[in-house]
Order: structure tokens, then sequence, then C-alpha cells
């Protein structure tokens, strides 16, 4: 039985390890970006003396005098840049994403393997709003949550590695298809909302055809899909040839590759195409389907410029979808759906029930929709006093809460952030008891972005359990300074998990444990050295001025946008938003309208090494 | 357009359930090209593999609570006597038609995690490609070799799961290429769906009438040949242009198969193939508010899908089917006697966590025990729901095998080494029936040599003897063989 080296070095854990790497000046995304525009006001422009990718001008993702935008350079102003002298993603002085005097960026490892896929195959959860919207349903049809499930791969839903057609989806696509095209056949008001009202097949099969396939059909594709018009009435004989077509082309243009996925298939390198952007902005912003003034404005020429892009990805961001995305990136990056799992000794906790699980979850989902909304950002996630309570989860917050309806409350001190809420802390813990080792994991993994490896293999022989011990004495009796464990557990895991010991199974404060007071005490390793804390709030605090903290939210927020994993090619991209979000406190919304300004999204394989 | 009438004279349509008012479909009449009436002898597959090991001794610290008494004859009384101690003893009605291995492996040492590195191997015997629980195979699962060899091109395995996928480790056991996981369909009512191919409802059929004249179905089928071949067509053009990647192409290759997939099951599906005796109720009350997913349902979800599998089995809808119960970190809790237990990924690793620290569970080694005998009970469920069916050449059991094995061999150590394996069926009177046997510590690549001779896949011609790659002993476990 072999034991992993007791001498407390670490190296069986890959840490980020702090970089003095200056950034440069003037660092660069994209010489060869558009020229700037001149100074002006809407959205995106930035100040005088700007350059970039984009130009100048105000910004309502920020504002100030003198500009902001998400590049930028000049002016004073928050924002996606600000600072005197400009900021923004490329520029000297002041702070923002890049700029001279920037603080050294903390090298978060970006190992990842894009593919850099020209198909990438709509979510299960675009589909159905697409089908929706396509077919003015009144409602979602609820048919994908019977679709073939997509095995995980990378962090989040999105990524492209995972979205493509297998067997089983094939069979499921066919189906929805045939199910709602004779939904929309068999209801004369369905099919009047579908069709416009129009009785041309020619006219219905253009216009229908350009909203399905997200960009004008080409001529022989009209020519084709009028052949499958004309078919219909073979299949279906009804009695009445326009119905039958219009049933035969919805079942067939819902099974098209041209539907399924997004596509594009310019040169790399080059900017998208506009309607390929439209897609791409709407899939990702709105979760659906572009509407017709989308594309419309893909057309016009719109979305030919990176301030075209950005201005219309704004007005997205600020609608009701853009927060349910940004919700997803959140519940996604810290497993809500975990939540699901949780269950407590109901002898130990009465007050407890497995349908308090989706209260956990809904209240931390409207912890970070909040977020997003009000413009915050990272550093909020970590230290915010704000809460979601209900009459049913105050006991365990102490606070009084009449009402089932989950409301906002502002918490005392000793609750900074996410990680003191319930579904954090009762997620990580037993039937019975915190569990430290746990929560510490969770926060190494999704907020440090550390590569823990897998523990020893052999569960070692365990000592014997004493009377009177605390919970944080058991486990370090396991895991502590002289265990097998000590590598990993006494310097990593393990105090990052004790800082939340006042907190019991059920997230609710305690100040004893079997009789003894609680010790929330530790140490953590950050870019300036070994820190002791007190305690969450103390933990928290040095956490939410951690580069490698920005850093690993930032890699993830830029997985997110950019559906697929980043890699070193992202690397400017990716520092320049740590700073951003370490110096200026970023939102979460100017660091996502940031990433879309970049090449990295407004281009074919942009950030491409 | 050309007709296709003669390829597809099936009859398909809606009827209701009994009383239960369930409008689930059926499908009835032997269409020409099926196996069965060209008078082929199909053999069938099946693979479970289920979580964390079970309590064994084998020279480590637990008692022996799993392996049958002796090695040698199994009979009915024989595992009744060991029943009490010994979950295999559970299968006693069964004993006739079982053969228990022991000396098997995982031919790979762990380098890293167990879990998933087991995962990964217990369908492939692949050396596993990374140390996390991001591993995955370097060669492909054995059920993708069955489905090439046996199945009509193209149609792939039945992927099936049950229990939670927590998103660490999720589904790892059926790999179509290297690196290439298949998705594992978790919801019983979905497979069913796919399974018997749902006629839309506009079709002249409704639920409680009989309908579908042969007219009707022919003209479905014409109706969706020229809608696949129309997306065939697309894929192909777009499948050619010069600018794709390899991995692009891959992607719209992959579509274009999946269609041919759909077209070449429904060629094949056969005579008996009703779904009496199906659990259809229970099969809707698992699709109900997604009730599959719950915590503590992955034995009834486990039981639905074996019955699935043996009516896929009976339509000859595929050859081969996988079932992979429970992720690699198990968090089920199961209720056992009255009581709720801890995760069993923590019960099976004797203490609070899952890695390799934490504060020990009181009496775990007995709650491993009786989940390993629940899980048993599953397995008996399956059998006596199994001799139920059969295909026009007799008993399931008689012309397919299933085999139930664990993704580690037990719970602390994460052994690789000595691999709980109950096989039922004979494949045809190929395997032994009624023993348990010595493998004689081998690598399991040898156990899939014999299971892919045993249905009838071939290496050019030659019995199967390299499954699993290179640098591993080939061979055959004799001892298995009749």
């Amino acid at each position: 039985m072999t034991h992993p080296d007791r001498s407390g070095s670490l190296h069986a854990l890959r840490l980020i390890a702090p970089l003095s790497l200056a950034l440069a000046c003037t660092a660069k995304i994209d010489a060869g970006g558009p020229a700037p525009d001149s100074p002006g006001s809407g959205a995106t422009t930035a100040s005088v003396g700007g350059s970039g990718a984009v130009g100048q001008g105000g910004s309502t993702a920020g504002g100030g005098a003198g500009g902001s935008g998400a590049t930028a350079s000049g002016g004073t102003g928050a924002g996606t840049t600000g600072g005197t002298g400009g900021t923004g993603l490329t520029g000297s002085g002041g702070t923002g994403l890049t700029g001279s005097g920037g603080a050294a960026s903390s090298g978060i490892p970006l190992q990842g393997t894009p593919a850099y896929h020209r198909f990438v195959r709509l979510t299960h959860e675009q589909w159905e709003a697409s089908v929706r919207d396509l077919l003015e349903l009144p409602a979602l049809p609820g048919l994908s949550p019977s679709f073939s499930p997509d095995p995980p791969n990378g962090t989040f839903s999105n990524n492209e590695r995972s979205l493509y057609v297998s067997s089983d989806l094939r069979t499921d696509y066919q189906r929805a298809a045939e199910t709602l095209a004779a939904q929309v056949a068999g209801d004369a008001a369905a099919l009047a909302r579908v069709t416009d009202g129009v009785n041309d097949a020619a006219t219905f099969i253009r216009t229908f055809g350009r909203r399905v396939f997200r960009r004008p059909l080409t001529p022989a594709e009209e020519q084709k899909y009028q052949a499958v018009f004309d078919s219909g009435t073979t299949f279906y004989a009804s009695g009445n040839a326009f119905t039958d077509g219009v049933e035969m082309l919805i079942e067939s243009m819902l099974q098209s590759a041209n539907f399924l996925y997004r596509m594009e298939l310019g040169t790399d390198g080059a900017p998208l195409g506009g309607y390929e952007m439209a897609s791409k902005l709407s899939f990702f912003l709105r979760d659906t389907t572009p509407d017709d003034a989308l594309l419309d404005a893909a057309a016009s020429g719109e979305l030919d410029t990176a301030s075209g892009v950005l201005a219309r990805a704004t007005t997205m961001l600020d609608g009701p979808t853009g927060q349910a995305v940004l919700g997803r990136y959140h519940a996604e990056l810290f497993g809500l759906r975990r939540y699901d799992q949780i269950d407590k000794n109901r002898t130990a906790f009465p007050s407890y029930s497995q349908t308090l699980n989706a209260e956990f979850q809904q209240a931390d989902q409207m912890f970070f929709d909040r977020i997003f909304a009000s413009g915050q950002g990272l550093r909020t996630i970590l230290t915010s006093p704000l809460a979601f309570v209900s009459s049913a989860t105050a006991s365990y917050y102490g606070v009084t809460q009449s009402g089932t309806a989950l409301t906002e409350v502002t918490l005392g001190p000793e609750r900074p952030g996410y990680l003191t809420r319930v579904g954090f802390l009762a997620l990580n813990a037993t039937l019975s008891d915190p569990d430290p080792i746990h929560r510490g994991v969770d926060i190494v993994n999704r907020l440090m972005c550390a590569d823990l490896m897998p523990p020893p293999e052999e569960i070692p022989p365990l000592p014997a359990i004493m009377a009177g011990q605390t919970n944080r004495q058991r486990v370090e009796a396991f895991t502590g300074v002289g265990t097998c464990g000590e590598g990993c557990h006494a310097g990593i895991i393990n105090p990052l998990g004790f800082a939340f010991e006042n907190f019991d199974a059920v997230g609710k404060l305690r100040t004893i444990d079997n009789n003894q007071p609680i010790d929330t005490t530790g140490l953590v390793e950050t870019a300036t050295g070994m820190q002791p804390f007190t305690g969450a709030p103390e933990l928290t605090a040095i956490l939410a001025a951690e580069p490698s903290v920005h850093g690993c939210y930032v890699k993830h927020i830029t997985e997110y946008t950019l559906a697929r994993d980043v890699a070193t090619g992202d690397r400017t991209l990716v520092d320049g938003l740590e700073g951003f979000s370490m110096n200026d406190n970023a939102s979460v919304k100017a660091m996502v309208l940031a990433i879309i300004g970049q090449p990295s999204f407004l281009t074919r394989v942009g950030g491409a090494p | 357009m050309n007709p296709k009438r003669a390829r597809f004279p099936r009859r398909a349509f809606l009827r209701a359930a009994g009383t239960l008012g369930i409008g689930l479909p059926f499908l009835e009449g032997m269409p020409e090209r099926s196996a069965f009436a060209m008078g082929e002898t199909p053999r069938f597959a099946f693979f479970v593999c289920c979580s964390c090991g079970v309590v064994q001794a084998g020279g480590r610290r637990d008692p022996e609570r799993f392996w049958p008494g002796a090695d040698g004859p199994l009979t009915t009384a024989s595992m009744q006597a060991d029943a009490a101690e010994r979950c295999t003893g559970i299968l006693a009605d069964h004993a006739s038609r079982l053969l228990i291995v022991r000396g098997v492996n995982y031919p790979h040492r762990s380098s890293g995690c167990g879990h998933a590195q087991g995962l990964v191997q217990c369908l492939t015997s692949s050396a596993p490609n990374g140390t996390n629980n991001t591993s995955t195979a370097s060669g492909v699962s054995v059920d993708t070799v069955i489905a090439q060899q046996l199945n009509p091109q193209g149609v792939d395995p039945l992927t099936l799961y049950s229990g939670l996928k927590g998103g660490y480790i999720n589904e790892k056991l059926s790999f179509s290429a290297a690196g290439q996981v298949r998705a594992a369909e978790g919801n019983p009512y979905n497979v069913y769906q796919r399974l018997v191919g749902l006629v839309p409802p506009d079709s002249g059929t409704g639920s409680g009438g009989t309908g579908g004249s042969g007219g009707m179905a022919d003209l479905l089928a014409l109706r969706r040949n020229s809608v696949n071949d129309l997306i065939k067509e697309e894929l192909d053009s777009l499948r050619t242009r010069p600018e794709l990647s390899v991995a692009d192409r891959d992607r719209l290759d992959q579509h274009f198969t999946a269609i041919r997939d759909m077209e070449n099951t429904m060629m094949g599906m056969g005579l008996e193939c009703s779904d009496d005796g199906l659990d259809a109720q229970a099969i809707e009350a698992m699709n109900s508010g997604q009730a599959f997913r719950q915590n503590g349902k992955a034995e009834d979800v486990s039981k639905l899908q074996m019955e699935l599998v043996a009516l896929a089995f009976a339509c000859n809808a595929t050859r081969v089917a996988t079932l992979q119960v429970g992720d690699g970190t198990d968090a089920t809790r199961y209720t056992i006697d009255g009581q709720l237990l801890e995760r069993f990924h923590y019960i099976s690793h004797r203490i609070m966590s899952d890695g390799s620290s934490g504060t020990a569970i009181p009496d775990a080694v007995n709650q491993h025990a009786k989940i390993d005998r629940l899980r048993m009970e599953t397995l008996k469920f399956m059998l006596d729901k199994w001799a139920q069916y059969s295909t026009p050449n007799g008993p399931l059991l008689d012309n397919a095998f299933a085999l139930w094995t664990t993704h580690v061999a037990e719970g602390p150590s994460h052994s690789f080494s000595n691999l709980p394996i109950i096989i039922a069926g004979s494949a045809g009177g190929y395997l032994k029936q009624g023993e348990y046997v010595n493998a004689g510590n081998v690598g399991n690549n040898k156990l899939h040599n014999t299971l892919l001779t045993a249905v009838g896949c071939t290496n050019n011609g030659a019995p199967y003897e390299n499954f699993g790659g290179s640098g591993l002993e080939g061979g055959l476990i004799d001892a298995m063989i009749a």
C-alpha cells in the first residue's frame, strides 16, 4: 500500500502558481481589426483616442466621460473600460481589461481542447424554444425532455464538443418533427399563425425557410423544397393540398441539418457572416432562433461590424432572456442541480424535508440573477449579504420570514456571499454533519480551478473514534498533519472547509459542536503567501481579492460565452478579463460584452493559436 | 423517388394498454428481411455494470458475502444453502442457467481515479487515457464489436442507464470509438418510445382503436424514406466541402449514419414483438415528473430497463445492449430495513467521503452487503421476467447471455482483481450453465473474447481472441465453455 509523500509537499496538487507576469503596455487583441469609429455616443463606442477592435464613444455597459465600451482607450469612466488614460482591452494607462500598471495575471492554466467545430448542434433547450418561436406555439412544446441526453464534455452544457446527433437523437428529432407538423396542420389557428395567412406555396417556403434555416434559401433550395411541399399531398392526402404541403415542409425542415446545426462556413480567421452572427448571438443570449428583426438586421449589414454586434448584444443582455442565459451559467458553474441529492437525518433535523431542495436551488438561482441584473460581479458573489429566504428556510438563516415566497433579505456579516448560503452548505454535508472536505474541494475545484489529483486508491485503516471530539477534530484525525492525507488535505482542502465549520449540516449557524467551541481558523495559499483567516467572512474576503480566483471565474465565463474549451490561444483575453474583474470589479454583463467584442467571438476560429 | 413498399410490410398501430388507458404502441408482422424470417439463429448479448464493487474477502479486510460457497456445480439447493450469507444465493431459482466466474481482472492497473478507469475497462479492456474522472477508453467496447458484426449495418447497441448522474463521472461504459462514449438513456419511457416508433396521432389510428391498414403504414414509411433521403443529400453536400476539418466531417458522418441506423433497425425488427407483460404503468410513472432522476430509484429503473432490453431482443431491434447502474461516485441513498443510508459511494469506502479520508461509517460493511442483496433481487427480477420471453428459436436465455458485474471489484481498495461476474444464459449452448468456475487470474479481455465468440463474432472467420488491444494475453477462458 503506497502513501502520498508525508513531507507535506503538494506533489499531488497542482495549484496555479502565481506568476509575476507584467502585461504589455499596449497589448493588442487584433491588430487587424476594423478601424476606430469616430467619436460619438451610443452603445459600445469609446472615447477620443481610442483604438482597438471597436472605436469610441460612450457605452451603455458602463459610462463615464470620455468613454468606455468593450474596447477603448482614453477617457475616464467605469463600465467595461475606464480609468484615466484609457483602458479597455487595449490601451495604455489605467485599469480595465489590460493596460500598463495592471496587476500581474495569475496565469491560470488554459488546457482545454477546443475543436472549433463549424457545426454545433442546438442544445435541447435551444431546440425547444426555437420550435416554439418558429411555429408560434403558445408555449414550449415539452418534447425535448425526452430527447437523448448529451454526456457532459467540458464544464458547460453548451460546449461544442458535446453537441452532435446520435442514433437515438436522430429518432427523437424525427418523432418530434412529425408530432409538431401534425399538430400545426390539424389546427386551423396554428396553421394561420405559421403561414401568416399566406396561401401561396412559394412565398411560404421562402419566408418559413428563412426562419428555419436562419438565412435565405438558395434558389436551388427553394426549388427542392417546392418539390417537398408538393409531395405532401401524396403522403398526407387530407384533401387540402396546401395544408398537406405545409405539414410536409415543417416535418422535413425541422429534421434538416440546416435547422439542427448552427453553422460557420466561412474562411478561418475571417469575421462571421451576418446571418451566422445573428444565429450565434440569438442562441447565446436568447437561447432561441433569431427572429425576423434580427435576420433583417443581418441582411442590412448591421452585424458586419463589431460595434453593430455589440449594440445588439447589449440590448439582448438587458432583455429578459439575458438574465436566464447567465443564470444557467452560474447554475452550471456551481452545480446547483446537485441540490436534488441533498438529504438529512430527520431525527437530527426534523424541519428538513426533501421538498426544500428545490427551494435551496431556486434561492441560489435568484441570488445569482440578482447579482447579474444589478451589474455586479465576482466579488459580490463571494461577499454579498443578500439572500432569498422563505418561511421554510428562515430558521436555517436565523431570521424571521413570513410567507412561502422567497424574499430578498439582507443577512449579517457572518453570511458573506454564495458560500454561506444553505444550498452550498447543505449539499456539502453528510446526513448529520458538515463536510469540510467537500466544502473545501468544491471551492478548490469551482472557484480556484485547481487541478486536484484523485485521492489514493486504498482507504487506510481508520483510527478509532474518540469520545467528545468535534467534527473538525475527527476529520483532522484522518486527514490532518501526520496522516496519509496531509499533503492534500491539511494544506489545501480542509482549511477552506473548516472556515465554514460554524454552519451545521443544513447550513444553520452553530457555536458549539459536541459541547466544544468551534474552530474556524486556517491558512490559505494566495499569490502573496499563506494568509491566516478566522471564519467565512475573512476567507471570502481573501478569495475575493485573489487573482487566481478571478482568473478561474473569467476562464469559465469565456468558456461559456464562446461555447468551447479555452486554450492557450485565449491567454491574452483571459488575462485581460482577469485584470478587469480584479481591478475594476467588472460586472458579469460587462465581461460577456467584452468577450463578444473580441475576435474570439467575432471571427471564425477566433482565438485559435 | 422509388417506391419502397416491399421493405416495410410491417403494421404499426396504437392500442390502449389493457384497462390503463395508456396508448402504447406495439408492432406485429414479420418483415421479410428479419433474421428470424431468414432462418438465422441470432444471439443476443446484454452487459450490466453496477457501481462500487461488492463485499468480498479475497485476502482483504471484508468478510465473504458474495461468491458461492464452493467451486463447481450450482444447484438451486446449493445456492439456497448459501443464501443467508452469500448474496448470489438469492438467484437460486435460476441456478441451472447461471455461470459465475471468478479470477477475472481489469487488465490495466489504476493510475488515478479507480471508478472512472474501472468503468472504462469494464467493456473495453483498453488502457484508459487520462487519470482523472475524465479518463476515457483507448478502444471500442465489446457491444460496439457485436453491433458492427451482428446488427444490420449502422444499427447501434441499445445503451441504457439507471440511477443518478452526478456530473463527475456519468456514463462511461459503451464506447463507439476510442474516446467516444455513447450517451446512455436513463428514462425507460424514452427507450420504449424509440424502440417501437410512435405513429403520429393523425395517421388514422387512435388510442383505443386499431387502425393502420397496410396502406397507412406503407405511406408513413415512404414519407420517412423521402425525408431521410433529403436530409442525407443535404448532409452529403456539406460533408464534401473542402474547408471541413476531420472532426467536422466525422460529426456529419455520425448524423448520416444515425439515419441509416434507423432505417436498418426498422428493417430488421421481428415477430415476437408484443409488449404483453411489459409493465406499462410503471414505465409511465417513472416518466412522470422525471421520477427516474430521483435518488433511490436506481433499482426500479434498472428493472424497467431490463424488461425493455428483453423486448428489444425479442423484437430483434438490436443484438446487444448495455446498462450502467450508477455513476462513478454513486450518490444513491438506499432505504433498507426502514433505514435511510448514506450515499452508496461513501458506504463502499466505509467513510463519509468520496476520497480516501473521512470519518468512519458505523456498520458500513453490513450496509454494503445489504445493498448487494438488493441488487441481486433486481437481477433475480430480470431473470424471472426474461424467462417469459422467447424468440422464434426458443427461450430468450437459450439464445442470449446477460452479464452482471461492477466497475471496481470491491469498495475500500477499488481493487480491479477478482471482479464479481455473473452470467445468465447459454448463448445457443456455447456457455456452461449451472457452474461456478475459476478463470485463473486473467484479464477481462479474455472474458470478452469468450463472450464475443459465444454470440458468433469472429476475427476474420477465426474465434475472437484479441479483444482489447495489443499487449494483452489473448485467447478464451476454457473454463466458461460448454
